[in-house]
């Protein structure tokens, strides 16, 4: 009943979204902007170490009629995006997996998102949480991956810790250049982006899934990362995404130490906060919630709950036999 | 969570599984350190004997018991005087008690009185008002010494009761004998008063008024009769006297030939007189016979007027030569009617002297009935008083003999003190649940302590309750972070296609 449901939601929020296209996708276009050019060296160097093929992206959503439009110089060419070798870790990413009580919460998590979404419009979630250690990146890089079960249902995949990056060990894949190079303008948009290519032994399912999933990695901020954060790029990066996905889910550093993530959250639609169960003290969530009151705190997600409901075994899911 | 917001039933079951161990390790722990402790304790025995308290054998309708006072209130004051130190002192210098050097004499006997125990037992089948028994408890730091004492406290109460009875029983006794001599002495008193009153006041006594009226009549009939034979007596004299003088004028007439007699007319006159009186009473004076009875006198009067008066001789009984024999026949009648007529009157005058003091009596006798009555009252009550007590006395020596040979209510040991086997302190059970409830206490302190420190949101209630957020997803423990072994090889049976870990699985690159 539950993907039915969400069949219906997601039919209905593309309907919105073509309604919204704020500008038509223009294929076969390249990226020429100044700030590329400075970076074309350094990319092109980090280029070298990559050996995969560009595979051109296909896509499954039908195009829109175009009509003579401004051409945006910097505007996402998702052809570009190039595919590298990814190694999923299942132990990190359990809503990969065919059934289990983690892919029934996560879809639940899902679920809760496309009801907020119905309400207001919602494309790019950022994940955080008040301290470090309490599960974003497992949060942020499940929930991609759950979203990204629907077919013709594409997700962005970003990682915006630029300080501890940790989402490429989830993917098992390379961390640079990601969103630090991009922001520092040492790369372009497509060039930080990256898609699993497809591998043997792949099962359908996770092939399934990665084909909807575009990944940019932390890249190396290093120390200047909460100078980044502050930059306008990211909002442009958002902007210049969000009509080639439907989802953009922003994993980020927590709010309590550092204010990247705060800054991110600005250009975000929505805020997920992260409450690790039993280790998250409930003064540090006020306080994280205090940081962010100027962004739309969309709710917690809690996480690492011993005894967490069992929200599939309705359908007969049993969490220990696969 | 706790004390940070309100809690539900099912957030108390979530802590309590969490927690479980803290709860479950001080009530394990405990009872055994509490049984242990048992160990290191002094034991305290407690030794107990159980007296009841026996009836009298005889019912109580037939021998009422001297000592009437009330069980209880005995006990009590029994109880002071063996716990008196004069009692205590010689058990607790033959046993030894609380013999630590330290102790003084007085804190001895304090202890001792202390570790005395006596309760009555309350029954309802026994008396409504009295108890049938009580128990005698000793405790002491050994099992032999406890029951000893118990013995010792235990003869001491019989020995006194049964003393303490025959005493009250025997006191009773001479109490009541002293009295009753006092009662007799009155008694007596009263007894000599009253017989001194009797023989004063012989005949006077009330209930002998009806013999004194009794004998006032006869005595009056008698004084009747005395008078009318006395009148009898005058009669025949005079006519014997008449007929004497008439014997002697025939005498003298023969010698002298007297006028008729005048003893005759005489008569005649007085018959006439008689007769008239007799008229005049019935008749006015103008009647026929009056008048003919009145001239009859008349005549006679002066017939015997006209003769001469012959100078009769006097008429004497004295016997004279010259009489005739009826002479003197006659003069020895009269002497002895004269006699007659003295004795007589004496009669009459005893009579009359009886009577008088018959009437004194009486006519006295109200006076003397009140004084008697309130001596035969005062008599009677001393009689009763004496009565009364003689019959106590009876009842005392009765019951004094029951008690002497105990027959009477007495104190009969039913439980003879027993050894104890077991210490009475420390209980082995009472001091392992007691740590018990000790290590659930400290258990349940220390969680809600832990709970109280421990701030960290637990589930989507907490969340709520500090952020009013919404919780929109619940993510179970993935192990994240720290892959396990088993999880990995549950994986890997799972999904053997897949790799684990973050290596590639082609590394198309190299």
């Amino acid at each position: 009943m539950s993907r039915i449901y969400e069949a219906l939601q997601k039919a209905e929020s593309e309907r919105k979204l073509e309604r919204r296209e704020p500008e038509p996708r223009t294929p076969e276009q390249s990226v020429h902007s100044a700030i590329y050019a400075t970076a074309v060296a350094t990319a092109e160097e980090e280029q070298s170490s990559f050996t995969s093929a560009v595979e051109p992206y296909v896509e499954t959503r039908p195009s829109p009629v175009q009509p003579p439009v401004r051409v945006d110089p910097n505007a996402l060419d998702v052809s570009k995006i190039p595919v590298r070798p990814w190694a999923l870790s299942l132990e990190r990413l359990p809503s990969l997996l065919e059934r289990g009580p983690a892919v029934e919460q996560f879809r639940s998590l899902r679920s809760r998102i496309f009801e907020l979404r119905d309400i207001t419009p919602l494309k790019s979630i950022m994940v955080t949480s008040g301290l470090p250690q309490e599960g974003k990146s497992f949060i942020s890089t499940n929930l991609a991956l759950s979203l990204a079960r629907h077919k013709s249902s594409k997700v962005l995949l970003i990682d915006g810790d630029m300080r501890r990056y940790t989402l490429h060990q989830f993917l098992g894949c390379e961390s640079h250049p990601g969103l630090a190079d991009y922001l520092a303008g040492k790369a372009s948009l497509a060039e930080v982006m990256q898609r699993s290519e497809p591998f043997e032994g792949m099962t359908s399912g996770t092939a399934a899934i990665t084909q909807n999933l575009t990944f940019i990695a932390g890249g190396n901020g290093g120390d200047k990362a909460a100078d980044l954060s502050g930059s306008p790029r990211f909002e442009e990066l958002i902007r210049l995404a969000a009509p080639h996905f439907d989802w953009i889910i922003v994993d980020s550093s927590p709010v309590l130490p550092v204010s990247d993530a705060v800054n991110l959250a600005r250009a975000c639609d929505g805020v997920l906060l992260v409450a690790r169960s039993g280790q998250t003290k409930f003064p540090v969530a006020q306080r994280a919630q205090s940081e962010l009151k100027a962004s739309n705190i969309l709710g917690f997600v809690l996480n690492a709950v011993q005894e967490a409901p069992q929200v599939g075994s309705y359908y007969g899911y049993d969490a220990a036999k696969p | 969570m706790l004390g940070h917001r309100a809690l539900t039933v099912q957030d108390y079951l979530t802590i309590l599984k969490r927690r479980w161990w803290i709860l479950a390790i001080p009530a394990i722990i405990f009872p055994i350190v509490g049984f242990a402790l048992t160990f290191l304790v002094q034991a305290q025995y407690i030794s107990q004997t159980l007296v009841l308290v026996e009836q009298q054998k005889v019912p109580e309708s037939y021998v009422k018991a001297v000592v009437t006072e009330d069980l209880s209130g005995r006990l009590a004051s029994m109880k002071e005087q063996i716990l008196s130190r004069s009692r205590l002192q010689p058990i607790i210098e033959r046993f030894n008690l609380f013999a630590n050097g330290k102790l003084s004499m007085d804190e001895r006997i304090d202890l001792t009185r202390k570790n005395i125990g006596i309760t009555p037992i309350q029954s309802e089948i026994a008396r409504t008002n009295g108890l049938p028994g009580f128990f005698i408890s000793f405790k002491a730091n050994d099992a032999r010494t406890a029951q000893l004492v118990c013995g010792e406290i235990q003869s001491l109460f019989v020995s006194e009761n049964l003393s303490d009875r025959a005493a009250s029983a025997a006191g009773t006794t001479e109490f009541l004998k002293s009295q009753l001599a006092d009662a007799k002495a009155k008694l007596d008193e009263q007894d000599a008063r009253l017989a001194k009153f009797q023989q004063t006041y012989m005949g006077k006594l009330p209930g002998a008024e009806t013999s004194n009226m009794n004998m006032l009549t006869t005595l009056n009939t008698q004084l009747d009769a005395a008078t009318q034979a006395l009148a009898r007596m005058e009669q025949d004299k005079s006519y014997t006297e008449s007929m004497l003088s008439l014997q002697q004028a025939q005498q003298s007439q023969s010698t002298e030939r007297g006028a008729p007699a005048p003893q005759t007319q005489l008569l005649e006159l007085q018959q006439l007189e008689a007769q008239e009186s007799e008229l005049t009473a019935r008749y006015t004076d103008d009647y026929p016979d009056v008048v003919t009875v009145r001239r009859k006198i008349k005549e006679l009067e002066q017939k015997m007027a006209q003769a001469p008066a012959a100078s009769a001789a006097p008429l004497s009984s004295a016997p004279k030569p010259t009489d005739s024999l009826s002479v003197q026949q006659m003069r020895a009648q009269l002497r002895a009617m004269e006699q007659g007529i003295a004795q007589k009157k004496r009669d009459q005058a005893a009579v009359q002297a009886e009577l008088r003091t018959y009437q004194d009596r009486v006519a006295s006798s109200p006076a003397v009935e009140e004084e008697y009555k309130s001596i035969t009252r005062d008599t009677s009550t001393a009689q009763a008083f004496y009565d009364d007590l003689l019959n106590k006395l009876n009842q005392s020596k009765m019951a004094t003999d029951l008690e002497r040979r105990q027959q009477g209510e007495q104190f009969r040991v039913m439980d003879e003190p027993n050894l104890p086997e077991e210490p009475a302190f420390p209980k082995r059970s009472v001091f392992a649940l007691g740590g018990f409830a000790v290590g659930l206490g400290l258990g349940l302190f220390i969680i809600a302590l832990l709970e109280y420190l421990d701030t960290a949101v637990r589930n989507e209630r907490d969340i709520w309750a500090f952020t009013k957020l919404p919780t929109l997803g619940v993510i179970g423990f993935a192990g994240e972070g720290e892959p396990v072994v088993t999880k990995r090889s549950l994986f890997g049976r799972r999904s053997p296609d897949v790799t684990s870990g973050s290596k590639p699985l082609m590394n198309a690159g190299g």
